[in-house]
């Protein structure tokens, strides 16, 4: 199948005929499989199957358990939970063992006289609090072998919660770039690179909600305060066809629900900020919140700097995550979150302050025990200000915003055991003011980058359908649009990347429009309970970028959409796998290999002026990209012995017409080899050691060849991009977590965690600048730069 | 303008606070790549009747620290479509070339430098290299203040001025200062310059558009000293090229862009680089005053 990009007008009718024929050929493949999809009593010929549901929820706090399974021994078939923690399963009437169980919690086994719907909402409680130890390790379902997705990884963040953190702060953004295929753009930033994409092109939601920048204080912390998030999944490839609009990843976090079974705390005590979450029910049982802050105090030594220049200044953030739910009745549950998270930086001549706002709003719905609905609406803003003072009476300030604003509807029909169809859609309206000053100053004419409109949406279809207990597919079909939306201005620029004319848009008119098909397949074979091979294809399409020609991320992000001169940026991405475990599942391994390769990549030309520049889309240069690479993974998921060990191979390459005389270049994140080690172990129920090693190869960069002089400065002169290598990377961190003693009816739980960020102090260059030397102009030097030599932090963490 | 500013500062803030450097050049020097030797034009004609100096190099080793090599017995011309004006090699001063002390620019036209007899790659074959600008016109700039603030956490001296910006023509200036006669932007990186987005067509009233710091002993101003400012209207490509300079400069950063060539105005631009500059320049002159050290 060909996919082209035109305008709608020409290929409308031929494309709709392409729809038309892929989903006809799914549901065909549906209808020929082995298995009968039909349950419904209106088929004679077909068995009556009665339906088992309900939700899976934690017995100390009533969070819903997200991907518990439920294991039918009799049949061998199984199903999961959903990220609402319902599940769905239809079987023939009878007597069943059913299985229910989620990796950390004691299983529960129970015999069900299925001759009737039965709903069944059950609570598992967690592995420390359950007595029996036996149940609770044997016989583990096993995930890495058995689901069919593959490129993903999900992390616990009692996992998280081990690895030693950077200032003593847990975050889940630092613990997912230690996942194999997932690298740190910059020491220390928040910003990362998945299997050769951009930064920009992962999909970050919390609740379901774009974020558009995670990170605080320049990225070295991120937005995700650990204490108010339930569940993170990282997809690298193999991207749901429920999501789309990023080539690269898809970060999907969860925030707690809240406590509905009781009162409770937690929250922390740092070096550098401090937490508290309040969590419980306000009718138990059935609404229950959750409200979590966190805020740095770094900024309240600052006056006892010796230098000037720290003293006078602001520097801070904080944020706020809260969660209401309110179940209404068995079939009706409705959810609110919100996060609010802000910097500020502010001295006596400038000041910046930036922020994410979300909002999510989602209602589930059963149409009945085997159709699960969610109907989301979203609400997403980031925004930043510059201030600085003109003289002393005015000054000037940059402000950003953007806005997205959505409504989502996802659909799950449980058919059988063996199939499970989801379908739903999406709309959101991308709002940017991409750059405007303002001033106070006399006379002063405001400036504006025209704001710009526009409007993303999307219908998908998909079934993960298995065909024999080891042979199964997961297949979907996205089908993606965009639209600019009036009011807005499109220059005309020429093959010499000159403007020549504009047109302006009415408010409200439909100017451009783009779509696509984006395929998404998976299969997996089993063959036997420890080994499996898994393969997948995806496409995706991404209509919206962000102009930042840095590798680090900044506050200061400038996003922009696909127009008419910008087509949207596409990857295909084809990845196998092998899968094994080895002493009962207690060691999980695996190998994937991926290729990917992208078009309509967008680099910048050189020293392109991104920000405030109204013809921004003249300094943007367009190519193809491919990235490739191998993923080993060894993981330890239970034990005293926790954590993993993985090698990535990766490259990534990008050939741009007007960049580097149009040879083939390094993308700036290239790192070819890459090692992960991520160990925890626990040393008594108190004491429990952690570490994190970690080795890349130095990132590609272009060193200059000669030097000029001009106006008596001297200046590099360079040959090729990309074609030298920073020293390679490699930090040790380490931390050590004490727990109070436990006591029966003791309500406070307190620990002690001490973090060495960097433990042998290896100056890792962060960049290399050539320079001009301070003292004899005439002599350059090159200067490697790095951050943070050796750092402890202590951090008291407290929960009741 | 200002803009840079803003992403300068606050981008080095954090890097300020956290970051240590190391030399790490010898561990360089050895791996780098060689390139190949380009042509360095570092050369201008004014609206002022004096000999013009068009300055001519061959590009170097990044780590060669020395001067870079004069590219001698040129023939270089500056020609405004109509007259040719020749350039003579400073015998004392290799590579440097001026023109006869009656030239004189006028602005509105366009010149053209054209350097030939040079093989300036050693093939053994002589190569012409031209460039063009035009010369923007500059308006008159009323008048020129200089007053003491406090700003970026120190004492300095901010020169601003009074002018009736053109309406009509998009202008970008860069601003020079001599004090005592004595010219303090002697390096490029040290002169100040602005587009007119903000005050196009606007009487531009008390614009700080000069920083001196009194800790560098020549700009330390004392009662009496003379300031003047030169205000010159330079061509948009020009004002492009001294933000690349700005950003090749100090060094790359991870917030900043991919590090890449300065952009010139000299053909052929794969065997050559700097730039060949046409300007108009207006004065104004200001006496220190002991008013200025009381204004905060």
């Amino acid at each position: 199948m060909k996919f082209e990009f035109r305008t709608v007008s020409n290929i409308y009718q031929n494309r709709m005929k392409k729809i038309i024929n892929l989903l006809v050929c799914l549901f065909i493949i549906s209808l020929i499989s082995p298995q009968k999809i039909h349950a419904s009593g209106d088929d004679e010929n077909a068995p009556v199957k009665y339906t088992i549901s309900g939700y899976i929820k934690d017995g100390e706090n009533g969070e819903s358990l997200i991907g518990a399974t439920i294991f039918v021994k009799e049949l061998k078939v199984g199903t999961a939970a959903n990220i609402y923690g319902f599940y769905s399963i239809s079987l023939a009437p009878g007597t069943y063992t059913v299985e229910y169980s989620f990796l950390g919690y004691g299983k529960q086994i129970k015999k069900i006289v299925l001759a009737s719907n039965t709903a069944i909402t059950l609570e598992l409680m967690p592995e420390s609090k359950v007595m029996d130890e036996v149940t609770v390790t044997a016989d583990r379902p096993d995930m890495n072998v058995r689901k069919t997705e593959m490129s993903t990884a999900k992390m616990e963040m009692k996992t998280i919660k081990k690895i030693p953190a950077f200032m003593g702060e847990v975050d889940l953004i630092k613990a997912i770039q230690l996942l194999p295929g997932v690298q740190s753009a910059s020491e220390g930033t928040s910003a990362f690179n998945v299997r050769g994409g951009s930064s920009d092109q992962n999909l970050i939601l919390l609740d379901e909600s774009t974020v558009y920048n995670a990170s605080h204080l320049m990225g070295f912390f991120s937005v995700f305060n650990n204490d108010a998030i339930k569940d993170i999944k990282l997809y690298k490839g193999d991207i749901p066809a429920s999501n789309g609009g990023r080539l690269s990843s898809l970060l999907d976090v969860r925030m707690k629900d809240g406590n509905s079974k009781k009162f409770s705390g937690s929250g922390g005590i740092g070096t550098v900020a401090s937490r508290l979450t309040l969590e419980g029910p306000i009718i138990k049982d059935r609404t229950s919140f959750v409200v979590s802050g966190r805020r740095t105090y770094a900024d309240m030594f600052l006056p006892l700097a010796s230098e000037e220049a720290l003293r006078d200044n602001k520097l801070y953030f904080y944020d706020l995550n809260m969660k209401v739910n309110h179940r209404i009745n068995e079939n009706n549950r409705i959810f609110i979150s919100g996060f609010l998270g802000r910097d500020i930086f502010k001295n006596d001549f400038a000041g910046m302050e930036f922020g994410n706002q979300t909002f999510t709003a989602r209602w589930n719905h059963l149409f009945s025990q085997k159709l699960f609905s969610n109907i989301t609406a979203v609400a997403s803003r980031y925004n930043y200000a510059l201030t600085m003072q003109n003289n002393e009476t005015s000054s000037v300030t940059w402000k950003y915003n953007m806005g997205d604003i959505g409504l989502k509807g996802d659909f799950t029909y449980f058919i059988i055991p063996q199939l499970t169809t989801k379908f739903g859609f999406e709309t959101v309206k991308h709002t940017l003011h991409p750059g405007e000053i303002v001033s106070d100053i006399k006379n002063f004419i405001t400036f504006k980058v025209p704001d710009n409109y526009s409007l993303e949406s999307a219908v998908y279809i998909t079934n993960e359908h298995d065909v024999t207990p080891k042979l199964s597919f997961k297949y979907g079909l996205r089908y993606s649009w965009f639209n600019n939306i009036g009011e807005g201005t499109v220059y005309n620029i020429n093959s010499e990347f000159e403007t020549t004319d504009s047109v302006v848009y009415a408010k409200g008119k439909f100017y451009n429009r783009y779509g696509g098909f984006e395929p998404r397949l998976g299969m997996k074979y089993e063959f036997n309970n420890n080994t499996s091979v898994k393969a997948s294809y995806s496409r995706t399409i991404q209509y919206m970028q962000m102009a930042s020609n840095g590798t680090a991320g900044t506050p200061m992000d400038l996003w922009f959409t696909a127009s008419p001169n910008v087509k949207p940026q596409i990857a295909n991405q084809y990845a196998v796998g092998i899968f094994r475990d080895f002493a009962n599942h207690k060691l999980q391994t695996s190998v994937e290999v991926y290729y990917k390769e992208m078009d309509n990549v967008i680099d910048f030309k050189d020293h392109a002026n991104l920000y405030l520049n109204r013809k921004l889309e003249a300094e943007l240069r367009f190519g193809t990209g491919r990235a490739y690479g191998t993923e080993v993974l060894v993981q330890f998921p239970e034990g005293k012995l926790n954590g993993w060990v993985s090698y990535t191979y990766s490259r990534t390459e990008r050939k741009i017409a007007a960049i580097n005389n149009g040879k083939r270049y390094l993308a700036p994140y290239d790192k070819p080899h890459n090692v992960n080690i991520v160990l925890s172990y626990d040393l008594s129920k108190r004491l429990s050691i952690g570490s994190v090693w970690v080795y890349s190869t130095g990132a590609a960069a272009t060193f200059p060849s000669g030097r000029m002089v001009y106006g008596n400065v001297v200046l590099p002169v360079y040959t090729e991009r990309n074609t030298f290598r920073i020293a390679n990377y490699h930090r040790l961190d380490l931390s050590v977590t004490l727990k109070g003693k436990e006591k029966p009816g003791k309500l406070w739980q307190g620990e002690w965690n001490f973090s060495l960020y960097n433990a042998y102090s290896r100056k890792n260059t962060w960049v290399v600048k050539f320079v001009q030397d301070s003292d004899n102009p005439e002599k350059t030097i090159a200067q490697k730069v790095y951050l943070f030599p050796m750092i402890p932090s202590i951090t008291y963490n407290f929960k009741f | 303008m200002k803009k840079y500013s803003f992403l300068l500062y606050s981008a080095s803030f954090i890097l300020l606070t956290y970051s240590c450097t190391e030399d790490i050049t010898d561990e360089l020097a050895s791996s780098m790549d060689k390139g190949y030797p380009r042509l360095v034009v570092d050369g201008s004609i004014t609206s002022d009747t004096t000999a013009h100096l068009v300055r001519l190099a061959r590009t170097t080793d990044y780590f060669s620290n020395k001067p870079l090599e004069p590219i001698t017995n040129a023939k270089v011309t500056i020609s405004n479509g109509v007259v040719v004006y020749s350039l003579a090699e400073n015998p004392d001063k290799p590579g440097d070339y001026y023109t006869n002390p009656d030239v004189y620019g006028i602005p509105g036209n366009t010149y053209t430098l054209s350097v030939s007899n040079v093989d300036v790659d050693k093939n053994g074959e002589f190569e012409t290299y031209t460039a063009s600008s035009v010369m923007n016109k500059m308006a008159p700039v009323d008048s020129i203040s200089v007053v003491n603030v406090h700003k970026y956490f120190m004492d300095l001296y901010e020169i601003r001025f009074n002018a009736d910006e053109p309406g009509d023509t998009k202008d970008f200036y860069i601003f020079r200062v001599k004090k005592n006669g004595v010219l303090l932007t002697d390096t490029i990186t040290e002169m100040q310059f602005t587009d007119d987005q903000f005050f196009n067509g606007i009487y531009v009233e008390n614009q700080p558009v000069y920083n001196l710091f009194p800790d560098k002993t020549d700009e330390h101003l004392k009662i009496n000293d003379t300031i003047m400012l030169e205000t010159c209207a330079v061509p948009k490509e020009y004002y492009d090229f001294l933000i690349d300079i700005m950003l090749e400069s100090r060094g790359s950063d991870p917030f900043g862009g991919q590090p890449a060539n300065v952009r010139t105005n000299v053909e052929d631009k794969s065997k050559a680089t700097g730039y060949f500059l046409a300007y108009d320049i207006k004065r104004n002159m200001t006496i220190v005053s002991d008013t200025i050290k009381s204004k905060k």
